[in-house]
């Protein structure tokens, strides 16, 4: 299986440099790393936290093909970024998104020009990448076996991690968590 | 937003609100239209019905916080939508929409479009000088009012929703088939809205999406014709190698986060037909927002439903209709047709919002 091996070639190059790297995003946020699936695409909406990327596995069409999905397109990843604001009719804003594997989330959705960052967009109001400021964090619904582990460096921030804002439909829940 | 809530916008309730009362209202809507017989039908606190100076219906929508809106109630077009707004010092209320001409023959406004492609390739406009009637009205006589405008073309069921709440205004199209042949239709909402200056002119929020020159849908209400819409102007001797249009058909990925619209375009900002092919393609921004450096305020246009957006301004030739700038922009499907089969039905809305207090 061609596409198998490229891809074992890309985590081996990959991983052991991103998870080696500083300059990764904040809590909660891992890097992408590519594991080719033939599993049908997931469909779940959960509910999610500041931005919820939902991870959808990319499935051969027509399942049960053994290389990877269609001859012509390359492996790739399909997320579904939903918006911590909901439209006004009180569905979610749903930006889809598909994007090799190896790279890192933060970059795929600051290509993708999703709004990441609100209004911490400006030059010095973020640490770009380096974890340790929390202003892109991002939730991750489904899809999180396909993220590389976090580091204990990741780790350590996410127990000191506030969350200013909740996402409009986390607003509800947390009454209820809260009071429970 | 507590008073959002009330009345949903939530297309569903707005169609089972209108299968309800058409059936009550059909023995309405049958009697004549003048606005005293409107009045007693419909009206109710934040409503009221009247004729403007050139005679036509008009419905006035006004909610606790002092915003208002004119709907004309004959072709659908809104011919003044004012929020309340926090404004050089002090709560006023400022017009956001666009109209030229005298009260008779009023161009500008946000009106609809609505076009019927046949299976030949040929466009049929579907509202072009029709009559709407008022199947129903709602509201919760603080927060919110709602007017549901409907009309039947052919085999196509047309409902128009007009809904007014405290920080913005909604547009809903809701098309049904109920006649046995799938229908392939494009429609737009034009919006005409107000800047205070050319040069102070833009648009935040559509980096990263494609657009392509496209000539707008003609209506009868729309301050410019397609054709001159599409008429590029002749920039300046030191402009002339800045960017571009582009050429009908070839497609840009949009670079700024702002979008200075000095010149004359005639956009629409979509997901390239080709793009839709494919099993995943990332969709266009579902919302962006005008910027009018003079006045400070800015509106967020957002698309439910609907595909595109479409985005013009008129560069120089704003200055044959008033001192006034403008653009004419709106939610859109006009670039693939949708496809309505036999017993479904379509929705799309746009809302105008301001978080300017």
């Amino acid at each position: 299986m061609e596409a198998a091996v490229q891809f074992s070639a890309l985590l081996g190059v990959t991983s052991p440099a991103s998870s080696a790297s500083s300059s990764r995003c904040s809590s909660k946020k891992q890097t992408c790393s590519v594991r080719p699936r033939l599993a049908k695409q997931q469909q779940q909406q959960q509910r999610g936290g500041r931005l919820r990327a939902r991870a959808v596995e990319v499935g051969a069409p027509g399942g049960g093909e053994a290389a990877a999905g269609a001859p012509e397109e390359e492996p790739s990843i399909d997320f579904a970024f939903v918006a911590p604001r909901l439209l006004p009719d009180g569905t979610p804003d749903v930006q889809y998104r598909t994007a090799c594997g190896g790279q890192k989330l933060r970059d795929i959705m600051l290509e993708g020009y999703i709004d990441l960052y609100g209004p911490y967009d400006q030059v010095l109001l973020n640490c770009s990448g380096a974890g340790v400021c929390g202003t892109c964090i991002v939730e991750v619904v489904a899809g999180k076996e396909m993220l590389s582990p976090k580091t204990d460096v990741e780790k350590e921030v996410l127990k000191k991690m506030i969350i200013q804002q909740l996402p409009d439909w986390k607003v509800h829940e947390w009454d209820k968590m809260t009071s429970t | 937003m507590a008073t959002s809530t009330i009345l949903p916008l939530h297309l569903p309730s707005c169609a089972r609100r209108s299968v309800r009362a058409s059936a009550a209202a059909a023995a309405v809507a049958t009697a004549s239209s003048t606005p005293q017989s409107l009045e007693e039908a419909f009206g109710r606190k934040g409503l009221k019905f009247a004729a403007d100076p050139a005679g036509n219906a008009t419905a006035e929508l006004s909610v606790r916080n002092g915003s208002s809106l004119q709907l004309r109630l004959g072709d659908g077009l809104v011919t003044s939508y004012k929020p309340k707004v926090y404004w050089k010092e002090k709560d006023d209320c400022r017009e956001v929409l666009y109209t030229v001409g005298d009260p008779a023959k009023l161009k500008g406004g946000l009106g609809l479009v609505l076009n019927q492609v046949s299976s030949k390739g040929a466009t049929e406009a579907l509202l072009a000088g029709s009559d709407w009637t008022v199947k129903d009205v709602d509201s919760d006589s603080l927060d919110a009012v709602q007017v549901e405008l409907g009309c039947t073309k052919g085999k196509l069921d047309i409902s128009y929703v007009v809904t007014l709440y405290p920080l913005s205004m909604a547009t809903a199209l809701i098309v049904r088939n109920t006649g046995t042949k799938p229908v392939e239709l494009t429609s737009a909402v034009l919006s005409h809205i107000k800047f205070d200056k050319r040069n102070g002119t833009a648009v935040e929020g559509l980096r990263g999406c494609p657009y392509a020159s496209l000539a707008p849908p003609a209506a009868d209400f729309a301050v410019l014709t397609p054709a001159e819409a599409m008429k590029r102007e002749d920039s300046g001797g030191w402009f002339s190698s800045g960017d571009e249009e582009p050429r009908q058909g070839v497609w840009v990925v949009e670079e700024n986060q702002y979008t200075i619209l000095k010149k004359k375009v005639s956009r629409v900002y979509a997901a390239p037909p080709e793009e839709r092919k494919k099993r995943i393609y990332s969709t266009a921004p579902s919302k962006f927002i005008t910027i009018d450096q003079y006045s400070g305020l800015g509106f967020r246009l957002v698309r439910l439903g609907f595909e595109d957006f479409y985005l013009c301004s008129p560069g120089g030739m704003y200055e044959k209709f008033g001192t006034d700038y403008f653009l004419c922009t709106g939610a859109a499907s006009m670039l693939v047709p949708v496809v309505v089969n036999p017993g479904e039905e379509w929705r799309g809305a746009q809302v105008i919002e301001h978080d300017n207090l």
